[in-house]
């Protein structure tokens, strides 16, 4: 196929361009992003559930100790911790508190340690400092280059030869290109 | 004073007493089950039979400590009568964290354990430090202690290090680390199986069981992958690569098995359209992904040109025997055939002899090793080198108090 002509289907079908490189390298950085989350799905409600101790009193009022309210059995208000006959092990400070109520994502506090350590690293002399950054291993080794980036038929995980015109996806075979434009193809989604 | 080891992992808290043989496994998280709403604290999970579409809150982020209320209140459970019986003010605590960690999240660990729990005394390292301690048991099957040379890769949860060690010292321009661990082999598992089969985005407690029973690395990828081609659906008997999984019903299994190795539940099961889940070349795919991030979208190298660019990284003189003492430990390093995959493939890139040294439960080697560091055993016999004692590493509370908490942090600093 000329060069010419994956330009053209580029803006064919669905008016959607999905050969682009910018299209393409989006589309890594989304699904990148998707296998390193925890769940699939956020559940914002589940997340942002306070989770007190036992006795722990819920209302800001002070003065207002709650060790003998029952929390009815399905709660879905809060999560409880400790029991009531061992009592928590821990003292339950005022500035424990503050820090389990801490919402701050792992981009703010890389951040912020990235900060403090070149403030510390102003005072030394040293050239070189290594931590979480620094540690990446590289694609390559010394001067070779990088292994090429394979691809597996998205229909059966065999060697993805051959590519969609349609929407980018690899197949193996006729037998897999036929299942892929069948149900499969991209260009039915957008 | 008894001593409590803690290996903090960001999947599962691996806690025992030094007089312990094996560690407690306790999932670090926060789960709620789907249809229910029911919330259970670490392994209070156990006792639920519905687990599909189970949610997790982690009290860590890509590896990190980030979320103490979640953390809190799995160390409470951890800590409580029906799991490990522990009284904070009359313990010495050995708890390890993640290499390169941060300096905030090192303070509130510090401030935790002392002013929260008031723990007698802490040592707090990294969990590879840990597993180094315990690698002479492994690699050269006596008590000891840590060799004097060794290079550890650790590959778990949210990522895998490889980090050269040096009598008891950490060679910090020869840390590197891999984005690929359990978590990100489970997403990939997980994804595979939605565009081919079923739809299981939400079901990564079930993917985990699928992926710890069915998956290994292959030898020769591309030797595989042509055995296994036409293998769709994976039939039994018409190729040796290909299994069926049976997914859980949740009457007759928690898990599901896999079909032939099912056992009590399989004999017991009657409903003859259970969900099936075939299996063929996602079983050795998935894990490739150690060895080619490329695989997943992540532009990193695979394990095994870190071990390579860690030793290089390293002095001459120690390269030789660096390579000779690797040690392999983990969760994700009981994979079958990974220790053989990734012996050959270092091999090939190094001009030293190579061997690869796996613990029998690599789970639980860094824990092992914190354990032999509570008992004292950390100098092999006619060492010229000492690392530290538990003495001279431990921080009492008394201590802490005095120094504060910025000077707390650097007296661990100066163990690395």
């Amino acid at each position: 196929m000329s060069l010419g002509t994956a330009g053209r289907r580029t803006q064919a079908r669905s008016g959607g361009y999905y050969w682009d490189k910018t299209t393409l390298e989006q589309r890594r950085r989304t699904r990148l992003q998707t296998l390193e989350r925890e769940n699939y799905n956020s559940q914002p409600d589940f997340d942002s559930l306070p989770i007190i101790a036992q006795g722990e009193s819920t209302t800001k009022r002070p003065g207002r100790p709650r060790s003998d309210y029952s929390l009815p059995k399905a709660n879905t208000s809060t999560i409880v911790v400790g029991t009531a006959d061992e009592g928590l092990k821990r003292v339950n400070r005022k500035e424990t508190r503050q820090l389990a109520a801490q919402r701050r994502t792992f981009a703010d506090i890389l951040a912020k340690e990235m900060e403090d350590s070149a403030k510390n690293h102003q005072h030394q002399s040293e050239t070189n400092t290594f931590h979480y950054l620094t540690c990446i291993t590289a694609p390559t080794l010394g001067t070779q280059p990088a292994a090429a980036s394979r691809s597996f038929c998205s229909i059966c995980g065999y060697r993805g030869l051959y590519t969609c015109i349609d929407c980018g996806m690899r197949y193996c075979s006729l037998v897999c290109k036929s299942a892929h434009a069948d149900t499969r193809c991209l260009k039915h989604v957008g | 004073m008894p001593t409590l080891i803690l290996d903090n992992g960001s999947y599962s808290i691996k806690g025992g007493y030094a007089t312990d043989d094996c560690p407690r496994l306790i999932p670090n998280a926060i789960t709620r089950t789907k249809r229910t709403k029911r919330v259970y604290v670490g392994d209070l999970i156990d006792t639920s039979t519905d687990i599909s579409g189970l949610y997790y809150r982690s009290p860590f982020e890509r590896g990190f400590l980030t979320r103490w209320d979640c953390e809190l209140a799995v160390w409470d459970r951890v800590f409580s009568n029906d799991v490990l019986k522990c009284t904070p003010t009359s313990t010495d605590l050995i708890v390890s964290e993640p290499m390169f960690n941060f300096g905030q999240i090192q303070r509130s660990v510090d401030e935790i354990v002392f002013e929260e729990y008031k723990f007698a005394s802490l040592v707090r390292t990294p969990a590879t430090r840990l597993a180094a301690i315990g690698a002479g048991h492994t690699i050269y099957g006596d008590d000891g202690g840590e060799p004097e040379c060794v290079l550890v890769v650790d590959i778990g949860h949210s990522f895998a290090y490889v980090v050269p060690y040096f009598q008891g010292r950490q060679i910090s321009e020869g840390v590197r680390r891999v984005d690929v661990g359990g978590r990100m082999l489970t997403s990939y598992l997980k994804e595979t199986v939605s565009f081919r089969y079923w739809d299981m985005m939400d079901e990564a407690y079930i993917m985990n069981a699928v992926k710890e029973k069915c998956c290994f690395v292959s030898s020769d990828f591309y030797r595989d992958l042509d055995a296994a081609r036409g293998c769709i659906g994976g039939r039994n008997g018409k190729n040796s690569l290909g299994l069926e999984y049976v997914l859980p019903d949740f009457t007759n299994s928690k898990c599901g098995y896999i079909k032939g190795q099912g056992g009590e539940a399989e004999q017991q099961m009657t409903d003859t359209d259970a969900q099936v889940l075939p299996l063929c070349n996602e079983r050795f795919a998935i894990p490739e992904a150690l060895f080619n991030p490329v695989d997943v979208g992540l532009e990193q190298g695979g394990i095994h040109q870190a071990v390579v660019q860690a030793v290089m990284a390293c002095n001459e003189r120690l390269r030789g025997v660096l390579m000779a003492n690797i040690l392999l430990v983990g969760g994700t390093a009981a994979l079958p055939g990974l220790q053989q995959r990734l012996q050959s493939e270092v091999q090939a890139m190094s001009p030293y002899r190579v061997r690869i040294s796996v613990p029998e439960d690599p789970i639980t080697g860094a824990w092992q090793g914190g354990r032999m560091l509570a008992q004292g055993q950390t100098v092999p016999e006619g060492a010229t080198y000492s690392p530290a004692t538990v003495a001279e590493w431990q921080l009492t509370r008394a201590q802490y108090q005095e120094l504060g908490p910025d000077r707390a942090v650097a007296h661990f600093t100066k163990f690395i």
